[in-house]
């Protein structure tokens, strides 16, 4: 009899449980009284947007960038269309599972207005739906000051944008030494020189390891920088046995820098924040970032010593835009298309470019600003010793495809961490 | 009869809580890794999910190093945990403040720890620097933090789990019959013989539930082996989470398909939790 | 013998105490080189970035606070009558729902998470305050009925029934008898489920999907982009929080019972 006391609770529970389970299926929100924006009156936009809340999801990982948006972008959104700025910090994966998972439920209305996205992400999300649009050809700033001709706004590693994001910044590949350690003539300005200085000191340098995203940059950059960039051009992805021997000379430079690597190339930091750590104890004497101005905050900032400075390759280094993107069910797509066309203003890419606040280099194109606004740029500190954005525009290379990043990213985990000496 | 309906209703709520959240975790999780999830268009029920995942080396490597984790990271701090007990309850017979302290790390929340194990045992971290104070240049610590052997993780975990371990320990030493041991030292048996002879297989339930309570913990939890482990191979629970966060629907079903083994995994800890149980308290009585 | 178990004691205090140590220093090192023991120089870095942006850190700390609170109480009323039952009933099938009670510790809960996650966005529980509550709940109900069962155990029903029999309401009883004699145990069980609630990271992420933004949500990118300055500035508030919540339970527990210490985990 007593059996039964659990027998029947549980019974009891598990009835009650797929009752409410199954009884609430289906339980689901619209956006039907959301006015649609394609097509509209910019005033109009500006209009239905003013009062209302835009969250913007994006990475959360850099205190600059965090506080840029927290500390200048939000309260100057607020004071001109008087719009809410709510950022939230997340990894882009997961942003784009989140959206899968509210299309899947079939929820018409998210909770996200804004992402910060690009190449391959933004590829999978275009794939899946994921994004309205097209809106970007719609947005003032892109009329005014976007170069439709540059390749970067028409494709994102080699994806077609049409409409569904809008350029927010550039960024690009640059070295980062310190002055003190290292001589003028020693500067490593292309892989040979590379070569020279870690002979020159062993155990000093070494780079993230692929996957993360700085350090597989790296190593497409040396490959590219020995072998020729026009190499990786026309390549199938596929055909692993092509694209190993278009890039060989480069995989092969790369095992002979290993043994003069920090601890002898056995092991490497697994991210680019463990490399920026060892570089700040003065571990090693060479580091690498994506964003080119990001060195020179870190110096304002004392985290860098104040004499540490920049280079790029003479080859070139690569680059690559970061785009915005409003999600397919965004409640607030009238915000969020007059906040993106804020972050596209003068002001902000300016504010934007001060190392200071974050050293991004602007998506706008400097010959379609007036000489007011242009002047606003040459004001933006960008720290005493960084290198200018002409010189890096000048030197600039793209990204190949973004379906070769992972399989460059395999054979240098055979060929050199495995097979190397 | 009235007992019965009193017995019923305060067991009511929790169970209720409990059993709906498993029932419904664990049903959709089965259902999704057959391949059913018919809001992002996969309605056919198929086994090969489970075919691929368990063709797939990762997987294996996987599995493999989550297990090795744990069962490492359990291992030594129920092994550090009981020399501590031990050591706890010869030095301090009555309350000592100095034990309070050991509680610390209790409180500390994972993540936290880890952060803590990276500026102390990690590169450029506290004891690098004290080596290399000591004996100078040329003595540095291995590579401890995203290392491919998971020695970060298994660190991690026995700073957290041994203190907790030991106290678990240290109050079952305390509860023992005093006169146990006053007896075999009279015999003429060494403390230690005393302690690994007399005490610890009194001990037995209680070393085998906390061990199995900190395995089960260290092999499913996430957030360690995601911020202090390898990038490859990941820990099983961080690559469930990995397929989870894949945009690919299809990768849904692969995430689903490790939830569901790592549930049907945690069948072992019950039953060996059970186990111990009734050992205590058939020794108990 | 005695020399080196005191000894190996020290020792294991010292690697307790030494990561408190880094913490504190990075909490306030500028230039750090290798492989100097102390900074070259000092940084209030992390301590001014924290406070640049308190407003949004203190905000995620009243969110946690209120969510593991709230969570904390649920807990309680929800584990003390299943705790009850354990305690002073016996019945068939015991054994069995004890195992039930426990198997949370034993399972992966992140696991469950991801299951019921789809079911929760039907319901419109994700992306919610009670969906991360409820979540929450499950992951430290075990806690709850474990340390309350063990604590009622101890306390024994006798107090209760000798209270009755002498003439005191159902009420009385257990606002004057059983209350004060249970009061460790509660707050041991409110210790540990605030903790285990607070510290949450991957269930908060999961089910509240990024918008309940509590502590742990908001340190987690600092760690995972090793930024060490700030890491352990939050680190440090994180702690304190928590050896606030017991200080504030403790003096409570006293001054409702009028014991002294506790500090039962």
């Amino acid at each position: 009899m007593k059996v039964r006391i659990v027998k029947g609770l549980f019974a009891l529970a598990l009835i009650a449980s797929l009752i409410f389970s199954g009884g609430c299926g289906g339980k689901q929100e619209s956006t039907q009284g959301q006015p649609p924006v394609t097509g509209k009156d910019w005033a109009a936009i500006v209009a239905q947007a003013k009062g209302s809340t835009v969250y913007f999801y994006g990475w959360g990982g850099d205190q600059r960038i965090n506080r840029w948006l927290d500390e200048t972008v939000a309260p100057g959104l607020r004071e001109k269309y008087g719009i809410k700025l709510v950022r939230v910090g997340m990894n882009i994966n997961e942003i784009l599972t989140k959206l899968i998972s509210e299309k899947q439920a079939g929820r018409e209305s998210g909770s996200i207005d804004i992402v910060w996205i690009n190449g391959e992400n933004f590829y999978t999300a275009k794939k899946n739906d994921l994004l309205h649009g097209p809106f970007a050809q719609d947005l003032q700033a892109v009329k005014q000051y976007i170069d439709g001709r540059d390749p970067e706004s028409q494709l994102d590693f080699g994806q077609p944008i049409e409409g569904y994001e809008a350029p927010f910044g550039k960024a690009q590949l640059v070295m980062i030494y310190d002055s003190a350690k290292i001589k003028e003539d020693e500067l490593p300005r292309s892989a040979q020189a590379l070569m020279a200085l870690a002979q020159k000191y062993p155990g000093k340098i070494t780079y993230p390891a692929p996957p993360d995203f700085t350090g597989s940059a790296f190593v497409r950059n040396v490959i590219c920088d020995v072998v020729g960039r026009d190499k990786l051009d026309n390549l199938n992805p596929r055909d692993k046995a092509a694209v190993e021997a278009a890039i060989r000379p480069g995989v092969e430079f790369l095992a002979g820098l290993k043994p003069y690597l920090w601890r002898k190339g056995e092991t490497y930091p697994a991210t680019l924040a463990q490399l920026h750590n060892m570089f700040a104890d003065g571990e090693i004497i060479l580091a690498m970032d994506y964003a080119p101005y990001s060195a020179m905050g870190k110096v304002r900032d004392g985290q860098f010593p104040s004499t540490v400075k920049t280079l790029v390759f003479d080859k070139g280094t690569l680059g690559n835009t970061h785009y915005l993107a409003v999600p397919f069910n965004s409640p607030n797509k009238a915000g969020a298309m007059v906040a993106i066309n804020f972050l596209l203003s003068p002001e902000m890419q300016a504010s934007k470019y001060a190392a200071e606040n974050w050293g991004d280099l602007p998506a706008i194109d400097m010959h379609k600003l007036s000489a007011e606004e242009q002047s606003l740029f040459g004001k933006a500190n960008r720290g005493d010793a960084a290198i200018s954005g002409e010189y890096l525009q000048g030197h600039r290379i793209s990204e190949p495809y973004a379906a070769l990043v992972p399989v460059i990213d395999e054979i240098w985990l055979q060929r050199v961490v495995r097979e190397g000496k | 009869m009235r007992k019965s309906i009193t017995i019923c209703l305060l067991l009511l709520p929790a169970t209720l809580i409990q059993l709906w959240i498993m029932f419904t975790g664990i049903f959709s999780s089965i259902e999704q890794s057959l391949g059913y999830i018919p809001t992002a268009g996969l309605t056919e029920i198929s086994r090969d999910y489970y075919r691929e995942l368990l063709a797939d080396p990762t997987f294996w490597r996987s599995l493999l190093f989550s297990l090795y984790t744990a069962l490492f990271s359990s291992g030594l701090s129920v092994g550090l945990g009981l020399g501590l007990a031990g050591l706890m309850a010869a030095n301090f017979p009555a309350r000592f403040s100095a034990q309070q302290w050991f509680k610390l790390p209790i409180i500390v929340p994972h993540l936290v720890a880890v952060f803590l194990i990276m500026v102390t045992l990690g590169n450029a971290g506290l004891v690098d620097r004290l080596l290399h104070f000591a004996w100078g240049p040329g003595v540095r610590l291995p590579n401890l933090t995203m290392d491919p052997w998971g020695l970060g993780i298994i660190l991690t975990y026995i700073w957290k789990s041994a203190p907790y371990a030991a106290f678990i320990l240290y109050t079952f030493l305390r509860n023992t019959d005093p006169r146990l041991i006053a007896t075999a030292r009279n015999l003429g048996a060494s403390p230690w013989r005393a302690f690994w002879h007399v005490l610890v297989p009194l001990l037995k339930p209680a070393l085998g539930g906390c061990f199995i309570l900190i395995f089960a913990y260290n092999f499913t939890a996430f957030e360690v082996p995601f911020l202090i482990g390898p990038t490859y191979p990941k820990a099983l629970p961080v690559l469930a989470y990995t397929y989870f966060l894949n945009p690919d629907s299809e990768a849904r079903a692969y995430a689903m398909a490790i939830n569901s083994l790592l549930l049907l995994f945690s069948l072992f800890p019950i039953w060996f939790f059970q186990r111990c149980w009734q050992n205590e308290s058939k020794e108990g009585s | 013998m005695k020399f080196w178990s005191k000894a190996f004691l020290v020792l294991a205090l010292a690697l307790l105490a030494l990561p408190f140590a880094g913490l504190l220093l990075w909490s306030l090192a500028g230039e750090w080189p290798w492989p100097q023991l102390v900074p070259a120089t000092v940084s209030f870095r992390g301590w001014t970035a924290f406070a640049a942006m308190a407003e949004k850190f203190l905000e995620a700390i009243v969110t946690s606070g209120l969510l593991s609170s709230a969570v904390t109480l649920l807990c309680l009323l929800v584990s003390l009558p299943a705790a009850r039952a354990l305690a002073y009933y016996q019945f068939a099938g015991k054994r069995l729902i004890e195992i039930f009670f426990i198997s949370p510790l034993l399972a992966p809960v992140m696991s469950i998470a991801m299951g019921v996650h789809m079911q929760f966005i039907r319901l419109g529980l994700a992306d919610t305050l009670p969906g991360v509550m409820l979540i929450h709940l499950f992951s430290c109900l075990p806690y709850g009925i474990l340390i309350l069962r063990d604590a009622l155990l101890a306390v024994g029903s006798q107090w209760e029934d000798q209270a009755k029999v002498l003439g005191a309401s159902r009420w009385q009883a257990a606002r004057y008898i059983v209350l004060p004699l249970l009061a460790p145990g509660l707050v041991a069980a409110s210790v540990m489920v605030f903790i285990v609630s607070f510290s949450e990271y991957i269930l908060t992420f999961i089910i509240g999907g990024g918008k309940i933004v509590t502590f742990s949500l908001l340190i987690f990118p600092y760690l995972q982009g090793g930024d060490r300055n700030i890491s352990s500035v939050l680190s440090i508030i994180f702690l304190l929080v928590i050896l606030l919540w017991i200080l504030v339970l403790e003096l409570l527990a006293r001054r409702y019972t009028g014991q002294g210490r506790f500090f039962h985990l």
